[in-house]
């Protein structure tokens, strides 16, 4: 239908409205009332703390005539170095994109269709309840129906937490198992937490997948890689940024970093290197690992690792006789089914040498310790264990086993799961399999969302309610930073209104409580008590100045570092059963896994099939910034890394397209980049892409997703997803 | 002013004069304006039009324009909101703004962005009510010019 101008524009502006506050009437965005208070804010500073990464580094915002014009490093904040990396200036342009979620939106077509209403938030917390309320009637009164998802990274998570444990469900995910459930299961077996490193004053580092020149820019990342008397080795299936920057790197076969640590520690105990005194004082179990490794020779590993023999002994070597040498945890996802016991064998190779608890070492990490904020529980007589419960060993309850979960939820097995709530986290995007996401979503009666952008979650969601962005609220005191040794606690403030209809965490979850109640009738927001303004004085009140320090300058702290050495002086005790550094496990054995790390050869691939491997890179944080166009069009697509010489026989070039299928018969195209960069029985591509979500139009179709090409694995031990347990076939198209 | 209205969220009377059902209209609406099916498409903020200048930039030179002259615009919406913009362009003309300054505001704020608005417009609605406002827009500028220029007008 076609509608000539003139003859639509005549007609009677009646019924249309406006704000009436301005003397033309009907303008409803302008007016001359406080022109002067504006004009007083010509150009303000706002100090606050960036939402890009977890590292949540401390800036000072530049608002130019009410406009956010950059954000730069806090320059009063000592551990920011000046610095302020590429993906947190590009933070600046968010809260303005035209693809933000701006309503609270339901939708009225099908799911993914793309066809929604703008609704109130009363309506919108109306629709959720009266769905919600008829599930949960129908499953007997369970509220453990709903199951609820979120992700770190706002300060109001605990909001969200909150809400779930007061309505009464068991049932919650975190990313956690997608990231590095596993690596601190493997570390707090062995010294009873995951510890920091001292980089600052380490002399030699082994980084063993720790992307760290990639995936958090932060004055740690300076003070690796800018010194050149520290040596580095990368172990990498990849030749990544950090390996380009490392002393030496080699390409390790996937599923072989515990034949490579216990070669290590074959060398280091054989040859007499390791800290007698320091195994003697606070080791249990080493007299079995010394007999347990003598299997694991250097040339054995070689086999396993295609690392030489010769290289695995001059790094076990000069690793024991360098003061301050340490074998990075990392953070990252698990790599296959071993992980737990590989990051056993990682941490042991720190004990062996003495690194635990020492400068240039592994340090227990400390932090300021704030007000805790309590909440009355609330009590259900019908409640059920969350869904996965038997499957993994140690299993964290606020942060669940995602894939194992999933499992659960897709048979119905032991109970039905009928709607999903899902704060920040983009669970589509995200897990391993997507197509198994997508039909899970297809058995949800409803799907909530609360995001801040159309991602692939929110894009197939029923009710999308849009939070405030990072630089339009106020979030009470986190902790700083992935380094627990200097601690420090820092806030966000506003720098801007909200704008649109958006509300913060807290609000969405007060607005939401208020439409449900508990068994005694009280409505939930009953629960809740203040506001976030109440509670970050709350948090800090027992240190003066505390608030205002962080008001002014967006950071908090007391000049407290994480005490070296009160582990190994006996005032604290290590947090593990033996109450020693454990090199055997008598837990372990108790629970029928192995109470020595022990190395299972990785299955054989298959000719012609490669292995997927994960990993980061440095223009955006997993899905959640490769929408943004600041950072977009640095890398406006993926691209599949192939190794030269076996693309040359498959007769692939840079640029061709090709189709890679794994396992399971999941298939993604996306085009080629041949690179001597990666090994041969290896293929990468970068996460981010390939979205479902029209509401996310850069990355729509572009590319590749890595949800959709990996295979759905977990280990039981701490429940976390397996990423390098996917192999594909790759044909050109 | 009823431009404004009409880049508003539909109302049932809206749909009425165009012959819609109301559900119908708001979904094109949302898909034009808000999130859509292939990114929003027609983004209804004068800086996602721009083909020479920063959009940061010009927010903030917007903005401080609209202090100096004594207007407050509403923090709800991001400063270069056209149906805000059109309101402030409205507020200029009724306070009997000096030609140059008119003029001026014209170069420096409305030049670049009103074609690329009504292009992506004509792309995309298929109804043809909003790519009737945005002509219309376009149409009353050049009046403007026309009306206030004695000089040829100037380009930015």
């Amino acid at each position: 239908m076609s509608i000539t101008r003139r003859k639509f524009l005549k007609g009677s502006a009646a019924g249309l409205g406006c704000l009436g506050m301005s003397s033309v009437a009907g303008l409803r965005y302008v007016s001359k009332s406080h022109a002067e208070e504006l004009a007083a804010q010509k150009v303000k500073y706002v100090a606050s703390s960036c939402a890009i990464c977890t590292n949540k580094c401390v800036f000072r915002g530049q608002v130019v005539n009410g406009v956010i014009k950059r954000l730069e490093p806090q320059p009063e904040f000592a551990k920011g170095r000046g610095m302020m990396c590429a993906r947190g200036n590009a933070g600046a342009w968010t809260p303005y994109d035209p693809n933000r979620v701006k309503y609270p939106m339901i939708r009225t077509g099908k799911r993914g269709e793309g066809k929604w209403k703008k609704a109130t938030w009363d309506e919108a917390y109306a629709y959720i309840a009266e769905k919600t309320n008829k599930v949960v009637e129908e499953e007997g009164g369970h509220r453990s129906c709903i199951g609820f998802a979120s992700s770190e990274g706002t300060y109001h998570e605990h909001y969200w937490n909150q809400f779930r444990t007061v309505f009464g469900s068991p049932n919650s995910l975190r990313h956690a198992t997608l990231c590095l459930s596993s690596v601190i299961r493997g570390f707090m077996a062995v010294v009873g937490t995951y510890p920091s490193v001292d980089i600052k004053n380490s002399k030699y580092i082994i980084l063993a997948g720790a992307d760290r020149a990639e995936a958090f820019i932060t004055p740690d990342t300076i003070d690796m890689f800018s010194d050149r008397s520290k040596k580095i080795i990368c172990l990498d299936p990849r030749f990544t940024r950090t390996a380009a920057k490392a002393t030496k790197w080699y390409p390790i076969k996937p599923g072989t970093d515990m034949a490579f640590a216990l070669a290590m520690i074959n060398v280091i105990i054989g040859e007499g290197l390791h800290d007698k005194a320091y195994v003697d004082k606070h080791a249990y179990g080493f007299d079995q690992l010394a007999q347990h490794v003598k299997q694991y020779t250097p040339e054995w590993a070689e086999k396993e690792t295609d690392i030489p023999a010769q290289d695995i002994r001059e790094i076990a070597r000069e690793f024991a006789k360098t003061p301050n040498a340490v074998y990075y945890p990392g953070r990252r996802s698990s790599w296959q089914g071993n992980d737990v016991e590989t990051r056993r064998a990682v941490a042991m190779v720190n004990v062996l040498v003495g690194s635990f608890d020492r400068e240039g070492g592994l340090i227990p990490s400390v932090a300021i310790p704030t007000g805790k904020y309590f909440y009355e529980p609330a009590w259900y007589t019908n409640s059920r264990p969350r869904l996965e419960e038997d499957d993994v060993t140690f299993l964290n309850p606020r942060d669940g086993s995602w894939v194992a979960w999933r499992e659960r939820a897709l048979k119905s097995d032991p109970y039905a799961i009928r709607g999903l709530y899902i704060y920040k986290q983009n669970v589509v995007a995200s897990l391993p399999n997507r197509n198994k996401t997508m039909e899970l979503f297809d058995k949800m009666d409803i799907i909530v969302c609360v995001d801040t952008f159309m991602s692939d979650t929110a894009w197939h969601a029923d009710v999308v309610l849009p939070e405030t962005n990072y630089l339009e609220r106020l979030d009470p005191p986190n902790g700083y930073g992935v380094n627990g040794i200097e601690p420090t606690l820092t806030i966000r403030q506003p720098l801007i209104k909200p704008m649109y209809d958006t509300r913060s965490g807290f609000e969405i979850v007060i607005g939401l409580a208020k439409y449900f109640e508990d068994e005694d009738g009280f409505t939930l927001d009953e629960y809740f008590e203040g506001d976030v303004e109440s509670h970050t004085k709350d948090a800090v009140a027992e240190y003066p100045g505390a608030l205002e320090m962080m008001k002014e300058k967006g950071f908090f702290t007391d000049g407290r570092t994480a005490p070296v050495g009160d582990y190994l002086s006996g005032k604290k005790i290590f947090n593990t059963p033996t109450k020693k550094l454990e090199l055997y496990s008598d837990d372990f054995k108790g629970r029928g896994f192995d109470p020595m790390p022990t190395y299972k050869k990785p299955a054989d691939i298959g000719a012609n099939k490669f292995r997927f491997v994960v990993g980061r890179h440095a223009i955006h944080t997993q899905s959640m910034t490769a929408n943004f166009p600041e950072l977009n069009w640095h890398m406006p697509e993926n691209t599949v890394w192939i190794n030269s010489a076996k693309a040359k026989q498959m007769g692939i070039k840079s640029g061709d397209m090709v189709r890679l299928k794994n396992r399971d018969g999941a298939e993604v195209q996306i085009n080629a980049q041949v690179t001597e960069g990666i090994r041969p029985d290896c293929v990468y591509y970068a996460n981010g892409y390939g979205s479902l979500s029209k509401g996310q139009p850069l990355v729509y179709g572009k590319g590749a997703s890595q949800a959709q090409i990996l295979e759905a694995h977990f280990e039981p031990i701490s429940g976390n997803a397996l990423m390098h347990e996917t192999i594909v076939e790759i044909r050109k198209v | 002013m009823e431009l404004v209205a009409l880049l508003e969220y539909p109302t049932p009377e809206v749909a009425d004069r165009c012959g819609l059902g109301f559900e119908e209209l708001e979904s094109r609406y949302i898909r034009l304006f808000i999130n859509d099916l292939g990114g929003v498409a027609a983004p209804p903020y004068a800086g996602c039009f721009l083909k020479k200048q920063d959009r940061l930039e010009f927010m903030s030179a917007f903005s401080g324009f609209c202090l100096e002259h004594g207007i407050a615009i509403d923090p709800v919406q991001p400063p270069d909101y056209i149906p805000m913009m059109m309101e402030v362009l409205v507020m200029h003309l009724s306070a009997d703004a000096q030609r140059e300054d008119l003029l001026s505001l014209i170069a420096d704020y409305y030049r670049d962005w009103p074609q690329g608005f009504t292009a992506a417009l004509r792309e995309h609605d298929d109804i043809g009510i909003y790519v009737a406002v945005a002509e219309e827009f376009c149409q009353i500028l050049q009046e403007i010019d026309a009306q206030h220029a004695t000089d040829p007008v100037r380009s930015h």
